[in-house]
C-alpha cells in the first residue's frame, strides 16, 4: 500500500509543532524510515504528543474501521453487462 | 454451414472483464462515498465503465486498474455536477488551515476521547463523512478507506502531494468536529452553553 516519501521538507524536528505536523505522515506510513525514528523518538520522550498522537491514531483507526460493506447490487452488474456488451464487449 | 457463433472475446475484452470487472465493488462504493446516493452512484458506476471499456488500450498492464477506474468514477462525476455547482477549493492555505486546526486539539481530544472508546461508531463516521465537502471527503475516502498513498490520491485526484497532504489534514479536523456534535448528541460531553463551567 503505501511506501515512503519525499515530500518531507527535511526540516528538523525541534519541537512539538514540528513533531506534530510530521504526525500524519508517520500514522499513514509517508515517512521515510530515518524520519519516522526521529518523529517517534520525539513523541516518546513528549507527554503531550504521545497523547496527541495516541489520540490520532485510535482516530483513524476507527475510520478505518467504518469502510462501508456495501456491494453493487446484482441489478447493477446486470444492467452494466448490458450496457458494456452493447458498447461492444464480447464475453463468454 | 457457418453458425453464427458468439465471437470469442478478443484479449483485450477478457483483460477488461478479469480485471476491471472484478474491481466493480470497490468503484461503486467509491461513487457512493463521492455522490452519497445509490442511484446516482449506480450512474456514476455505468458510465465510468463505459468509458473504462471504450479507453481500456489507454491502461497500463501492471499499473492499479482500482486506482485507474477511481479517476474515471470522479471525473464522471465531477462532470455530472459541474452544471451546478463549482468544486470547493479550499486546500490552498494549508499552513493556516493548519494553525486552526491545532488550536482546537486538545478540545476535540477531550471530546472525542469518550466516543472513540465505544463500538458502535462506524455510522457515526460514515455520516460525518457525508457531510464534509467533496474537496476533503474524497482524500479521506482514498486514504483511509482505500489505501491509496498520498501519491496514488495525488495522481488519482490531479493534485498535488502537498495539496493531499492538507486535504487529508482538514477533512480528517472536520471529521473530528462533526463527530464532536455527535459526542454532544449522546451527552458523552457538554453542549455549549450547558456546562456553567465552561468559557
Amino acid at each position: 500500500m503505501t511506501k515512503p516519501h519525499t515530500h518531507d521538507d527535511g526540516a528538523p524536528i525541534k519541537d512539538c509543532r514540528g513533531a506534530m505536523n510530521k504526525l500524519f505522515d508517520l500514522l499513514d506510513g509517508e515517512l521515510t524510515p530515518d524520519r519516522a525514528k526521529e518523529v517517534r523518538s520525539h513523541i516518546i520522550s513528549c507527554p503531550d504528543c504521545f497523547t496527541h498522537s495516541d489520540f490520532e491514531q485510535r482516530f483513524l483507526a476507527a475510520v478505518k474501521e467504518a469502510k462501508p460493506q456495501i456491494c453493487a447490487s446484482s441489478a447493477l452488474k446486470e444492467k452494466l453487462m448490458g450496457a458494456l456488451r452493447a458498447a461492444g464487449l464480447s464475453s463468454r | 454451414m457457418m453458425t453464427e457463433e458468439l465471437a470469442p472475446p478478443s484479449a483485450a475484452h477478457e483483460e477488461f472483464s478479469a480485471l476491471a470487472l472484478t474491481a466493480l465493488d470497490d468503484v461503486y462504493r467509491f461513487a457512493r462515498s463521492l455522490t452519497r446516493d445509490e442511484s446516482d452512484a449506480e450512474d456514476v458506476v455505468q458510465e465510468a465503465y463505459l468509458r473504462a471499456f471504450r479507453s481500456w488500450h489507454t491502461f497500463q498492464p501492471g499499473t492499479d486498474v482500482r486506482r485507474w477506474l477511481f479517476t474515471i468514477a470522479r471525473n464522471v462525476f465531477l462532470r455530472s455536477r459541474e452544471r451546478g455547482q463549482r468544486e470547493v477549493t479550499l486546500d490552498d492555505d494549508g499552513a493556516e488551515a493548519v494553525d486552526a486546526a491545532q488550536s482546537k486539539e486538545g478540545w476535540l481530544r477531550r471530546g472525542l476521547d469518550p466516543l472513540l472508546a465505544r463500538t458502535d461508531l462506524a455510522p457515526a463516521i460514515q455520516q460525518a463523512l457525508d457531510e464534509i465537502p467533496e474537496t476533503f471527503r474524497s482524500a479521506v475516502v482514498l486514504v483511509d478507506l482505500e489505501d491509496q498513498s498520498y501519491e496514488d490520491a495525488a495522481h488519482l485526484l490531479g493534485i498535488p502531494v502537498g495539496t493531499v497532504r492538507s486535504r487529508l489534514f482538514r477533512g480528517r479536523k472536520l471529521l473530528q468536529e462533526k463527530l464532536m456534535l455527535h459526542a454532544q448528541d449522546l451527552g458523552l460531553v457538554p453542549t455549549p452553553g450547558t456546562d456553567v463551567s465552561g468559557k
